[in-house]
């Protein structure tokens, strides 16, 4: 593997990672909202089911339970029914009760074990109410044969007391009769078969007394006497007589209590037997809710695991970006800012990724810039087309120079010189070959240059510099003479030149010791002048300033 | 119904001789024909007595209010519509009126239009005679008036889990009521009585009463049954036979009584007509819930009882296998009394609602107890120690294995309890499933009263005899059959 295979490869670690533990994140969320949702949809299907079946049939056990309930009680009112009215509202009520139940029971698994004994209850309802309105129907009856009684009673004393009899026959006659119906009255409160029998046997003694004693009177109208005896004996003792129906009704009152209670223990048997389905139904929803119940703890106890996993990986993902990514960025941006304000400062970042990669770029970038920076500065230092220093560089340097002239006592001498007839030559040749022939004249400059000392700058458009420090005058204008003959060398054609057929060049030169050396513009505007005389001097010629006032005529009248 | 009326003749006291006539009857529990009943034929003979001039008392000597299963369902009501109808002069009680405790026999004497005596009981919590009993009864027929006194045994407590009342001492009850009797001038005073002891033949001989009815059927079958010899002690020692006891004594000579008595079988006499009618009544109105068959039976068997009180019984081990179960129990015991159909069923036999219910016609509930295993041993033990007077608490088992000998003397008759193989050792405790009347300590189960009661899944207010139909029910087919539970090692062949 090459140096770059290995570094893309350890290159997509970070990237790898995060992309991996986000991922990895998201999946754990769905899987624990997925994992939340099926477990919810389960619990909500268990309490669909016990709200839609459970909740409805333990419901409706208990309304099959109040309603027994309610046949009970009507029950014990329609045995204990005194009249006709209360007996029928008890006896509507409970066949009412009785639809109700046999509808709510439709649904129970029992159904027909428990419909089998309703029908039986419905039976037994229908024969106690027969039962009851027997009973009511006969006190009704021996109410009346009671009241018949004591009307007869009355009419036998009016009809004794009428009769002519004597006090002793009436006495005789009247006792008997008035404790027969005391004992008829008797015999209707008394519960007792045997005894109601025993009192008819007195009636019926006590009935025969009083004939015996009415026949024993033997001029005695009998006429109403006996018809009335023998309606109170039919009356009492009759088939339907009062002793008779009390007897019945006696007999009567037992079995409607029997058949009562026998109705009571069925409903309750009905009631046992309606309560185990529900004991069933209700314990099916107990344990529906008790499954639901743990399922829903431990559905939460996973959620709350998965939660908590979840959150501490999204904690330890933070951390890691933190440590690894954001960290580390920060502290490569603080690099970067210390190099921005100093070179030395290095950029050094650990790790083998994107970061470290960046940082590289970094580095690569910062040192990019410094290098352009540099050369940036080189260039503006630089005539870009000769490659000689330019005005600017020759600026600082004479500043430099002048510096450094005066501290040392040193003479400096400048040369300013330009090209002849330059203009003429750009207009006549072009352009072009105008650069060419600055560069030309640079390059002839340049291999005048002796000393590391001296400097050469294109000081402007024609306008060439120099600088010769610790040069005196002397110095310099042999300096000027070795530059008039490299460029008389270089022979370039200029038609257009009116001093030369070659290109020429006037060169002024001014020198400054430590007593004439002023600012640097008294020494530029010094050499122009001298650069001026030296053109006043008929061009393609050298002269120095300190030749301006003798020689000056002298040279511009050559 | 209403009797023909007869107009009696005036006897007159100053004839010299007294006659007079006492129908004794009871232990009717059960109606239908095919059960040795009677009623109809009760009706007829009592019909013909009261038509003839001699005034007639009918005593009926109870013991039907139960066990029956017609009385299962209405505690037994119909009973006493019935007795209604033939008009007794007085009911006594005996132990097995109390089929459905106190309370219900209480209900009945309401239901009832004649006195139903008790005089040797009286109620914990009033000191006085239960709730619409009456400690002593004048009855009259024309111009004789008999005082009657009825007594039972203490046994009825036991046998019958009383707690509401309490049984006084025979003897003196019967001075005391019979001199308040004849202070109030009856003719002649009677006593009712039930019981195995010969506790009562004193009274007669020394004049405190001067009758004594009573009637056992189960007298041939108990080794140690006593049975009196005397002309005024009226025993009627089977089950199908009504006496018709003649009194006769000269006057201000009521100490010779010239007593004669004969005794009719049911047979010997026609069917009142109406009677009839009532009782098919009766019969016929649980039919259509008493015979829905519940399932049938692979195999043949019988629950008479001298079976189930005396050994391992098929019907005894498939009700006690439905027990356990049910409750998911150890074990289960019930005590053969409670097992009162003394029928045979065949193979391929059709099981209904009806037979469980003839076979099980008490109401007590399932019961789950925690017993260690001496109070088992004791259990068990006691349950031997009826076999010979064929008691009810001979005990039918299922989870439990055991031999006995039932020559050594009660108390000494268990040999080996094993549970799932393992002996029963006394610091194991096993799960128990029983009834609510062993339980509340019935039939002397005394050590059952102080046991754990513990909680069950399943419906706790479930008769014994509905956990069985639930059970045949669910298995359909049920194939009842002796699996060498229960072994008397005294007996030489151990087949039977």
């Amino acid at each position: 593997m090459t140096d770059n295979d290995n570094q893309k490869t350890k290159k997509t670690s970070l990237a790898t990672l995060v992309t991996g533990a986000f991922v990895v994140i998201v999946v754990l969320s769905l899987l624990s909202t997925s994992m939340s949702y099926s477990r919810l949809f389960n619990f909500s299907k268990i309490l669909n089911n016990i709200t839609e079946n459970s909740l409805p049939e333990a419901s409706r056990a208990n309304q099959i339970n109040d309603t027994l309930k309610e046949i009970l009680y009507l029950t014990e009112r329609l045995t204990n029914a005194n009249n006709h009215s209360s007996r029928r509202i008890a006896v509507k009520e409970l066949l009412h009760q009785e639809i109700k139940l046999t509808s709510l029971i439709e649904s129970f698994d029992d159904s027909i074990h428990l419909n089998n004994q309703i029908k039986t209850a419905r039976r037994e309802i229908a024969d106690l109410n027969a039962l009851v309105i027997e009973r009511i129907n006969k006190e009704s009856q021996i109410q009346d044969k009671l009241s018949r009684a004591y009307k007869l009673q009355n009419a036998l004393i009016a009809s004794l007391s009428n009769l002519s009899v004597t006090n002793s026959f009436f006495e005789q006659a009247s006792l008997p009769i008035v404790k027969i119906v005391a004992l008829a009255g008797q015999s209707a409160n008394i519960n007792r078969l045997q005894p109601v029998r025993q009192i008819a046997r007195d009636i019926s003694d006590n009935i025969t007394r009083v004939k015996a004693l009415a026949l024993q009177q033997a001029n005695l109208d009998v006429t109403t006497l006996l018809p009335n005896l023998d309606q109170l004996q039919q009356a009492l003792l009759g088939k339907e007589g009062l002793t008779n129906l009390r007897v019945e009704q006696l007999q009567i009152i037992g079995r409607t209590r029997g058949r009562g209670n026998f109705l009571h223990n069925l409903i309750l048997d009905i009631s046992r037997l309606a309560g185990t389905s529900t004991f069933k139904i209700n314990q099916s929803i107990v344990e529906d809710a008790q499954k639901a119940s743990s399922d829903i703890a431990t559905q939460v106890n996973w959620s709350i695991t998965l939660a908590v996993f979840v959150v501490l990986f999204v904690v330890i993902i933070i951390y890691f970006i933190n440590q690894r990514i954001v960290a580390r960025l920060v502290s490569l941006n603080e690099s970067v800012l210390r190099r921005i304000k100093s070179e030395s400062s290095a950029i050094e970042v650990d790790g083998n990724d994107e970061i470290s990669e960046l940082a590289k770029s970094f580095v690569y970038f910062s040192e990019k810039v410094e290098q352009q920076t540099q050369q940036l500065q080189q260039l503006s230092l630089t005539d870009s087309l000769t490659d000689l220093p330019n005005r600017r560089a020759m600026d600082e340097r004479l500043t430099h120079d002048v510096h450094t002239a005066k501290r040392g006592h040193w003479p400096l001498s400048v040369i300013l010189l330009d090209i002849d007839f330059f203009k003429l030559y750009n207009d006549f040749y072009g352009h072009v070959a105008g650069d060419e022939c600055l560069k030309n004249v640079a390059l002839a400059l340049k291999n005048v240059q002796q000393r590391e000392s001296d400097f050469m700058a294109r000081y402007g458009g024609e306008e060439f510099a120099m600088l010769l420090p610790s040069t005196d005058k002397e110095g310099a204008i042999k300096v000027a003479k070795r530059i008039k003959a490299n460029i008389e060398s270089l022979k370039l054609r200029h038609k257009k030149s009116k001093v030369s057929k070659y290109i020429t060049v006037s060169i002024g030169i001014a020198t400054f010791n430590e007593n004439s050396i002023a600012t640097v513009d008294n020494i530029l505007i010094s050499t122009d002048r001298a650069l001026y005389g030296a053109k006043e001097s008929g061009r393609n010629c050298y002269f120095h300033f300190d030749d301006f006032d003798k020689d000056f005529y002298k040279t511009t009248a050559k | 119904m209403a009797f023909a009326f007869a107009p009696l003749i005036a006897v007159s006291k100053q004839t010299s001789e007294h006659n007079l006539t006492i129908i004794f009857s009871g232990n009717m529990n059960e109606i239908s024909s095919d059960k040795k009943s009677a009623y109809p034929q009760l009706s007829y003979l009592l019909k013909k007595h009261r038509n003839k001039p001699t005034p007639v008392f009918f005593f009926f000597g109870g013991g039907s209010i139960g066990p029956s299963m017609l009385a299962t369902f209405d505690r037994g009501s119909h009973i006493v519509d019935l007795l209604n109808q033939v008009e007794p002069d007085v009911m006594a009680t005996t132990k097995r009126d109390f089929s459905f405790l106190e309370d219900e026999l209480s209900l009945r004497a309401y239901e009832a239009a004649f006195p139903i005596v008790a005089t040797n009981l009286i109620d914990v919590e009033t000191n006085n005679v239960l709730d619409g009993l009456s400690t002593s009864v004048i009855t009259r027929q024309g111009d004789y008036s008999i005082g009657v006194l009825s007594t039972l045994s203490e046994r009825a407590i036991q046998e019958y889990n009383l707690t509401q009342v309490r049984v006084l001492d025979k003897a003196e009850a019967v001075k005391k009521h019979a001199s308040l009797l004849r202070q109030q001038g009856v003719d002649l005073v009677a006593l009712i009585n039930t019981g195995i002891k010969n506790d009562v033949i004193q009274l007669l001989e020394d004049n405190i009463v001067d009758l004594i009815l009573q009637k056992d059927s189960n007298v041939d079958v108990r080794k140690d049954q006593y049975k009196p010899n005397h002309s005024n002690y009226i025993f009627v020692s089977s089950q199908d036979e009504f006496a018709v006891v003649n009194v006769r004594w000269q006057e201000q000579d009521v100490q010779n009584l010239n007593v004669s008595t004969e005794y009719i079988r049911y047979q010997q006499l026609f069917k009142d007509a109406e009677m009839q009618q009532v009782v098919e009544q009766y019969e016929s109105r649980l039919d259509n819930l008493l015979d829905e068959v519940i399932g049938n039976t692979q195999t043949s068997f019988r629950t008479q009882r001298n079976l189930v009180r005396r050994k391992e019984n098929e019907f005894g081990n498939l009700l006690t296998d439905a027990l356990k179960q049910y409750a998911k129990a150890d074990i289960a015991i019930i005590n053969g009394g409670t097992i009162r159909g003394e029928r045979n069923y065949i193979r391929s036999q059709q099981i209904t609602r009806r037979d469980v219910i003839s076979e099980l016609p008490y109401r007590s509930n399932i019961e789950l107890l925690e017993l260690s295993g001496d109070v088992l041993q004791q259990t068990i033990e006691h349950g031997l120690s009826g076999i010979d007077s064929l008691l009810g608490r001979f005990l039918q088992v299922s989870g439990i294995k055991f031999t006995y000998n039932s020559q050594k003397p009660p108390g000494q008759r268990l040999l080996s309890l094993t549970h799932n193989g393992q002996p029963v050792t006394a610091n194991k405790v096993y799960k128990v499933a029983t009834s609510e009347y062993l339980a509340g300590g019935g039939d002397d189960f005394t050590m059952l009263l102080s046991a754990p009661r513990l909680d069950f899944k399943g419906q706790k207010n479930i008769l014994v005899s509905d956990v069985l139909v639930n059970h045949i029910r669910t298995a359909n087919t049920i194939a009842p059959a002796l699996d060498r539970r229960i072994i008397d090692i005294s007996k030489s062949n151990l087949s039977k």
